[in-house]
């Protein structure tokens, strides 16, 4: 299953930076992933998303090239991993942990020490870390020792030391879970910039499945352990339209709870969706007409694609689909509150 | 007076009155245990540390082993070494029997499981995230190692410090080994054995109080070494 393509720009140049095949991640005996197909596009930014415990940390332990899978595949650049090759590899690879550990050493010590481990020369690696610090505004920290900084700045220090390396990817394990709101916006910028400059393969994980979709290209998703399908989010660009007190996006106009005055971007979850073939009477004041376009059974539940002014994702029983005896190309209605609608 | 306390007086005038044999057998002594844990640590903290990095099969009886190395009776490392340095040994040649030689090679092979060791269980204590963070900056073995060793400089510097006490209160493997000749393989303990059984107790007595200020200074350093350790920004840290 290839990380399903969101709303941004795209490239001509699509080429995996990683493959994986038929992969199952085991710790003691229980099985913490299973990946039946995985493809991650080259300078694009990736973000894979999931509730705790849903495998994430196991897969970007893969990526990562610490974990050898139990069973299964992983070709990265082209490359089988092999016990020769994998140092080198991993050179190319900058993890940020999602609870980095700093070696005890001064911060500069920090951000150079991969490229100590790599042999480059004094001056370059000082240059180098000068450059990078400067970037992320770390210059202030850089002689004290890293076991003085807050949480925010040993993140900052531990990107800082992952960037330093140049990698051609870097792979960030929920990196705005300790973040203070200053830092989250200035991680959310750097994010923002690599999906604009295409210098990068960016891959990141998150619980938090809206702010993963406004900052990536392509979403991957898991729960349990198992690829779950992304684009049963509902998330849709546009503009609040104040006075009506209305989100205008494409030829959708959506009812918005009352407090809601500005935001660019709506998002509604699947499951919030209430399909049906007869418009409802209730005190849903969101309701569309359109057609079933799609229809995939994933772990017992039954995943829509309903074609309307915009194509709405929902996600119902497979009892509820018997009663309303759904197929594709059925006409039916969309109803949610307004309440359950975010916008940002 | 009583005996003892006769005895106490002549013994602390032998230490302050700077008594040139008292000195030569703590010099002696100092210099075997020294000898002893630098020749043990060489091996023991890069084996302790590889241990702690990699998996391999039989590693749970290898520190089986270890630990129960760790309460090997001096008298039994004495003998083995004594049936090869000896004469007719094997080693026999090298003529090593009853020199200081003999003695650091009976505590290397005394303290060396308990350096090992205990620096296995130095690494193993480093923080989890330690060991990935190193492969994910792509450091080889080696550079690991190095890093390791300084995450975890306190508790290898603890170990070094138990197999140093070890080496230096044993008497034993100095007696057998080294034969207590004066002047030359006298150490603190073997003297301490001999000269009380001489009836040369104010002797005896001023390398005892000597052996145990050594004792009390090791305790001490290894005291300084866990607090340096409190202070540092880690645990300091964590504690917050």
């Amino acid at each position: 299953m290839n990380a399903a393509p969101t709303s941004g720009a795209r490239g001509a140049e699509m080429n995996a930076i990683y493959e994986l095949s038929d992969l199952v991640v085991s710790y003691a005996g229980r099985v913490a992933l299973t990946v039946p197909a995985l493809r991650l596009e080259r300078q694009r930014v990736t973000a894979v998303v999931g509730p705790n415990g849903a495998g994430k940390s196991a897969l970007f332990g893969v990526l990562a090239l610490l974990h050898r899978p139990t069973r299964g595949r992983v070709v990265f650049r082209g490359e089988s991993t092999t016990r020769t090759n994998l140092t080198s590899l991993r050179r190319s690879i900058g993890y940020v942990q999602q609870r980095p550990y700093l070696m005890k050493m001064s911060v500069r010590d920090n951000i150079g020490l991969g490229l100590r481990f790599r042999g480059v020369a004094r001056a370059t690696i000082r240059a180098a870390v000068d450059e990078v610090a400067t970037d992320l505004g770390l210059e202030p920290l850089l002689q004290r020792a890293a076991g003085e900084l807050s949480g925010g700045e040993a993140q900052k220090v531990a990107l800082a030391r992952a960037l330093a390396q140049r990698p051609e990817i870097i792979i960030m394990d929920e990196p705005f879970t300790w973040l203070d709101e200053r830092t989250t916006h200035e991680l959310e910028n750097w994010i923002a910039d690599q999906r604009r400059t295409r210098q990068m393969t960016v891959i990141f994980s998150s619980h938090d499945k809206l702010r993963a979709q406004s900052l990536c290209d392509h979403i991957y998703s898991l729960v349990d352990g198992r690829p779950y399908p992304i684009s049963s989010g509902n998330l849709f660009h546009g503009n609040v339209d104040r006075r009506n007190g209305v989100f205008i996006s494409g030829g959708a106009r959506f009812a918005l709870p009352e407090n809601v005055k500005s935001g660019r971007q709506l998002f509604i979850e699947p499951q919030q969706l209430v399909v049906s073939r007869k418009r409802l009477c209730s005190s849903m004041r969101n309701n569309f007409f359109g057609e079933v376009a799609a229809m995939n059974t994933f772990n017992g539940e039954i995943h829509l694609e309903i074609r309307s002014d915009v194509t709405f994702n929902a996600v119902i029983t497979r009892q509820a689909m018997a009663e309303l005896r759904l197929r594709p190309g059925a006409s039916v209605w969309v109803s949610f509150k307004s309440s359950q609608v975010v916008v940002i | 007076m009583d005996y003892f306390s006769e005895a106490l007086g002549a013994a602390l005038a032998l230490i302050f009155g700077f008594d040139p044999d008292v000195y030569a057998v703590v010099r002696t002594s100092l210099y075997i245990s020294f000898a002893a844990v630098l020749l043990a640590a060489l091996p023991g903290i890069p084996l302790g540390i590889l241990v702690a990095l990699r998996e391999f099969p039989g590693k749970r009886l290898l520190q089986q082993v270890l630990n129960t190395l760790m309460a090997l009776p001096t008298v039994l490392v004495g003998l083995i070494l004594y049936g090869l340095l000896t004469r007719q040994g094997a080693l026999g040649e090298l003529g090593l029997l009853y020199t200081t030689t003999a003695i650091i090679i009976g505590e290397t092979a005394l303290i060396l499981p308990i350096i090992w060791n205990l620096s296995i269980a130095a690494a193993v204590g480093a923080d989890a995230r330690l060991l990935p963070t190193c492969q994910a900056l792509g450091a080889s073995l080696t550079q690991q190692g190095i890093i390791y060793m300084n995450e975890v400089k306190f508790a290898l510097a603890a170990a070094l410090v138990a197999g140093f006490g070890r080496a230096i209160g044993e008497v034993g493997i100095a007696m057998m080994l080294g034969g207590n000749i004066e002047g030359f393989t006298r150490t603190m303990t073997t003297a301490i054995a001999l000269e009380t059984s001489k009836g040369e107790f104010e002797f005896a007595l001023a390398l005892g109080l000597l052996l145990l200020a050594t004792a009390f200074l090791v305790n001490f350093i290894v005291q300084r070494f866990q607090t340096g350790h409190e202070r540092s920004p880690d645990v300091r840290r964590a504690r917050r």
